[in-house]
């Protein structure tokens, strides 16, 4: 997993218009989380918040993205808040490439990184990885897996061989993001 | 006093609820007595089968009101654009309810191939004249207990899907009154397929009904799986035009 810092400002006042002006949404990524999808092109036709704050960003920061990971497409991008009772499940190997979760708020949340190794093992091995409390406990190397606790402001990217597993605690704030690479 | 009765979630919906609020007030200056009408206010229903929180409540309207004067109902998920006392104030005439034709309803398998397969009085905004409409509904106390969605027992109680059956119960209301995400629905050109609906113009809708609820600006929690973009820019420009208001209301300390 490749970390990194990046520049907020553009992000935390996204972030702040998101809460302020939106209702939360919920997707299956993230159950019981507040959500909020502002770009996507995982469907047809691909999906674009139509709020006029997002309007208004969002080439500054697609431009920021894009100097963090060298992808020219963003593919998703969606604003995450966590409760006490919210969780995020494992994602990966359904990324059409790179993705990341650029931090705001980490509230000490945790991410633990496995190899996708392509069978369904691995998956169900990430989603054990929820029931965990006290990640750093854990020789995670013994079991061929990365622990990262997550750092406010921070972006934490991996490639689509690997599943990340955030465990948010309440109030742990983060873009998700996926690039694609065209 | 214009009573409004508004079919909503217990919490999903506060979004547009407040917006739909403020669009009510902005556009008269009547007295509004506008009462939510949610799951929570009605313990031991049977909401099973029903296709929102909200649906089978607003035919609980007649009853609570005792049976006098008139009513509005209207889903929450829309957002008013003219005084709403102009509905209210509609000559129902010898009629029971005024309500917009929705010319797109499909109205089953039973009716496929005939003339009758789309096309029926739409009950998402209606007037109702409280006292005439007993004769209609079942008491709440047997709507509640329904086994299966009320809806389909009421609505053939009204003549659907025969329209000429509904002459004299309901009154065909001018389509601006439930604009269906900015369209004209009152009637379904020849060769139908979505481009070819008509819309109105956004200054020419007086009530505007944000209908597929997977492109609803706001995507309510309730429905998760989808989340399309709204068809119409200039509506959803507007109805975020209408959020900032609202929170600059609410939460004035923040601008």
């Amino acid at each position: 997993m490749i970390k990194g810092k990046y520049k907020n400002e553009a992000f935390n006042k996204l972030k702040s218009d998101c809460i302020k002006y939106m209702s939360p949404q919920r997707d299956w990524h993230y159950p019981k989380a507040d959500m909020y999808l502002l770009y996507s092109l995982k469907q047809a036709p691909p999906y674009s918040c139509s709020a006029p704050f997002w309007r208004e960003i969002r080439e500054e920061i697609f431009t920021e993205l894009r100097q963090v990971v060298n992808k020219p497409t963003i593919y998703y991008l969606a604003l995450v808040t966590h409760s006490e009772k919210s969780i995020a499940l494992p994602i990966g190997n359904e990324c059409p490439d790179m993705y990341g979760f650029f931090f705001l708020e980490s509230k000490e949340a945790d991410i633990i990184n496995s190899n996708v190794k392509q069978d369904m093992h691995a998956y169900i091995s990430a989603c054990k990885d929820l029931g965990i409390t006290h990640p750093h406990l854990i020789n995670w190397f013994e079991r061929d897996k990365r622990w990262h606790r997550a750092e406010d402001n921070t972006a934490y990217l991996a490639g689509n061989k690997f599943y990340s597993t955030v465990l948010p605690k309440n109030g742990t704030t983060y873009f998700h993001v996926e690039f694609r690479n065209d | 006093m214009i009573k409004i009765f508004v079919g909503t979630s217990d919490i999903e919906d506060n979004w547009i609820e407040k917006i739909l609020v403020y669009s009510l007030y902005k556009n008269t200056s009547e007295e509004l007595d506008i009462t939510f009408l949610r799951p929570k206010k009605f313990p031991n229903w049977n909401l099973r089968g029903w296709g929102t929180p909200f649906t089978n409540f607003r035919y609980a309207i007649p009853e609570l009101c005792n049976f006098k004067g008139k009513a509005i109902y209207m889903d929450c998920d829309q957002l008013n654009l003219r005084d709403i006392a102009d509905l209210y104030n509609t000559d129902l005439e010898e009629n029971t309810y005024g309500m917009v034709w929705d010319a797109l309803t499909d109205n089953g398998d039973k009716m496929k191939g005939t003339k009758f397969e789309r096309g029926f009085y739409c009950d998402s905004v209606m007037l109702i004249d409280c006292e005439k409409a007993q004769k209609y509904t079942a008491p709440i106390s047997e709507i509640a207990k329904f086994e299966n969605n009320y809806k389909y027992t009421w609505f053939p109680g009204l003549g659907k899907p025969f329209k000429h059956r509904s002459d004299g119960i309901i009154k065909q209301l001018n389509p601006r009154w439930n604009c269906f995400d900015g369209r004209n629905t009152s009637f379904r050109p020849e060769e139908w397929n979505a481009e070819l609906q008509p819309d109105f113009d956004l200054d020419d809708i007086w009530h505007l009904h944000f209908t597929a609820m997977s492109t609803q600006p706001w995507h309510p929690i309730y429905t998760p799986w989808a989340k399309g973009n709204y068809r119409r820019d200039d509506i959803a420009k507007l109805l975020w035009q209408y959020a900032k208001e609202c929170k600059m209301i609410s939460n004035p300390e923040e601008f």
